[in-house]
């Protein structure tokens, strides 16, 4: 090889090199405060990008998704209730079907191993197949979404920026959905602004602080307030969903009645409560919490423990639990509808 | 700069110097089989007529994930595939073979692979190729791979248009059903292996078992005789 075509040739190395490691495109700073553990998806196997961010927020507001395109992620999951679906004890799909279960919030899903209220989904990635794929929500294939997609103009742009492929993929349509909902990080609570030291509690929130401790804590952990294991908490089966939890996965006795433990933040946005809504208000949990577990085989350990609560012990705690709303997280505008994408030419 | 671009030229020297070793193309190509015939999808289903002659059962689809390919030599591996996933698929002729780089001379006398995909990449997330969910091979409802899929009729099944549908998988718990399979192959140039479908089906009564769509006991005991539908072609 010749002096010269050496140097060319590392020149174009060079360049290949500098492409490849999207050195010129800037990588998303996933950011988390100090005192949340490790995240559990492997950010370094995906690194986020804007562009794959943008994708995945498009696709996620675009009802296209579902077999009559009437509906999208957004339509049970909304970003002004944390991404649940308030006021709906079971979501509604296509032709107006009810579902079984209630619409969880998404948020901080990047510290979550399993997702669905029986643990199903095994990857952030998969979870959106689920929704695309039931009868009674989306209705709609994963192929047949890469299809329509592939035949939208504007997708091909979005696609080509984000994958450097004009070409829709099942992997990238659902790694691209995954990076959007990787970014819905909730830290901005008052009990977030009080462990980094910005905020006080109140008196009152302090004395349902040291309830919370005692009483929830070894289920609901903080800082993400859920262990996101899964647990049995004496909710009475309810005999038209016949809802066995986690044993419909793993086929396991003592699986039955399991769900997975959601956090407790954002709470005041994100009723009504439990794998199927039946508690609109939080006092209604407590009550529960107090006089209605249901003992079974597999009642969990934790709930042994629990002490019961008088009036005012109630209150304290649910005015402890309103520190774990947050409000810049349901209003941040860049988790919002794209319009600019989805809308271009609405004002 | 200079520093950087004589590192780039030593690196390609460096890698041509690596790659000058000798390669050898070993092909591997599975033929899948039907007892003494040759699976054959017909492209237009024909309903649900049977021949009045046919007794055997009929296959509608075979599809079946091959991973973590290596050749052994005795008690020692001496070659993996890397990025080891395949669908054989009976409607894609192509997907049915495939070549292997392996070190030129590399001696072995075994060739080992899974049937299925192992637990940790379920759990790795969304992947492209031979992984895309798009293949129809990755349950939407509960997340895993389907390992073995085969459907088609038979005049015994009693369900709907006497149609039997098998989807193999599970990669959690009591239920983990991925195969291993370990066949003689000493060849150097093609090996070459037969799936044959109708040593599983004829261990089943298709009158009683038509039916595996999840993870389940039912399903394990069928992953369980996946291993004999696998021989070396003579």
């Amino acid at each position: 090889m010749s002096i010269r075509g050496s140097w060319f040739f590392s020149l174009l190395l060079a360049g290949v090199v500098v492409c490849n490691t999207g050195f010129i495109a800037p990588y998303f700073d996933f950011v988390y405060p100090h005192y949340f553990p490790e995240p559990v998806y492997d950010i370094d196997q995906s690194p986020l990008t804007d562009e794959k961010i943008l994708l995945g927020r498009v696709l996620f507001y675009d009802p296209v998704l579902s077999k009559d395109s009437s509906i999208s992620c957004a339509s049970c999951h909304s970003p002004y209730n944390a991404f649940a679906h308030t006021d709906h004890d079971l979501s509604h799909g296509i032709d107006d079907q009810i579902g079984k279960r209630n619409a969880p919030a998404l948020f901080n899903l990047a510290w979550q191993r399993q997702f669905m209220w029986d643990g199903a989904i095994s990857h952030l990635d998969f979870q959106s197949l689920a929704p695309i794929s039931d009868p009674l929500e989306m209705g709609e294939t994963i192929s047949h979404v890469v299809e329509k997609l592939n035949g939208q103009p504007r997708y091909k742009q979005l696609f080509n920026r984000a994958f450097g492929e004009e070409k829709a993929t099942g992997e990238t349509v659902l790694k691209a959905l995954a990076q959007f909902q990787l970014t819905l990080v909730s830290s901005g609570s008052k009990y977030d602004k009080v462990r980094r030291g910005e905020a006080e509690f109140t008196n009152q929130e302090l004395t349902g602080y040291r309830l919370f401790q005692k009483n929830c804590n070894a289920c609901h952990a903080e800082p993400l307030f859920s262990t996101y294991g899964f647990a049995n908490n004496g909710l009475p089966i309810d005999d038209s969903l016949n809802d066995a939890g986690r044993k419909g996965i793993t086929k396991q006795q003592n699986d039955d009645r399991l769900f997975k433990i959601p956090s407790l933040r954002n709470l005041s946005y994100t009723f009504p409560y439990m794998h199927d809504g039946r508690f609109r208000k939080l006092r209604e949990v407590l009550r529960h919490y107090n006089e209605g577990v249901e003992t079974s085989a597999t009642l969990s350990p934790e709930m042994k423990t629990i002490e019961k609560l008088d009036a005012r012990q109630q209150v304290d705690l649910i005015a402890f639990l309103l520190t774990l709303n947050d409000e810049k997280f349901v209003f941040e505008p860049s988790n919002k509808f794209p319009k600019s994408i989805l809308l271009p030419t609405s004002k | 700069m200079r520093y950087a671009t004589s590192l780039l030229v030593f690196l390609i020297v460096l890698s041509e110097a690596v790659t000058a070793q000798e390669i050898d193309t070993l092909k591997l190509s599975f033929r899948l089989k039907n007892g003494s015939k040759d699976v054959c999808i017909a492209s237009s289903k024909d309903g649900n007529k049977m021949d009045g002659n046919r007794m055997e059962p009929k296959i509608e689809v075979l599809k079946c994930y091959i991973s973590k390919v290596q050749l052994w030599d005795a008690e020692k591996m001496v070659y993996a595939e890397s990025n080891s996933f395949h669908l054989l698929d009976a409607e894609e002729q192509g997907s049915l073979a495939w070549s292997l780089s392996i070190p030129a001379g590399l001696h072995f006398s075994t060739i080992q692979f899974h049937v299925g995909i192992d637990s940790a990449t379920n759990v790795a997330g969304a992947f492209g190729g031979d992984l895309d969910p798009t293949k129809g091979m990755f349950w939407t409802w509960q997340s895993g791979y389907i390992n073995f899929k085969l459907e088609g009729t038979a005049m015994e099944c009693p369900a709907r248009n006497n149609y039997f549908q098998f989807h193999i998988g599970g990669y959690q718990g009591p239920f983990a059903s991925i195969q291993t399979v370990r066949l003689p192959a000493s060849k150097s140039e093609h090996i070459s292996i037969v799936l044959d479908a109708s040593k599983v089906l004829d261990q089943i009564d298709l009158g009683k078992e038509y039916q595996i769509m999840s993870p389940s006991e039912r399903s394990l005991a069928f992953a369980k005789l996946l291993p004999t539908l696998f021989s070396s072609a003579p």
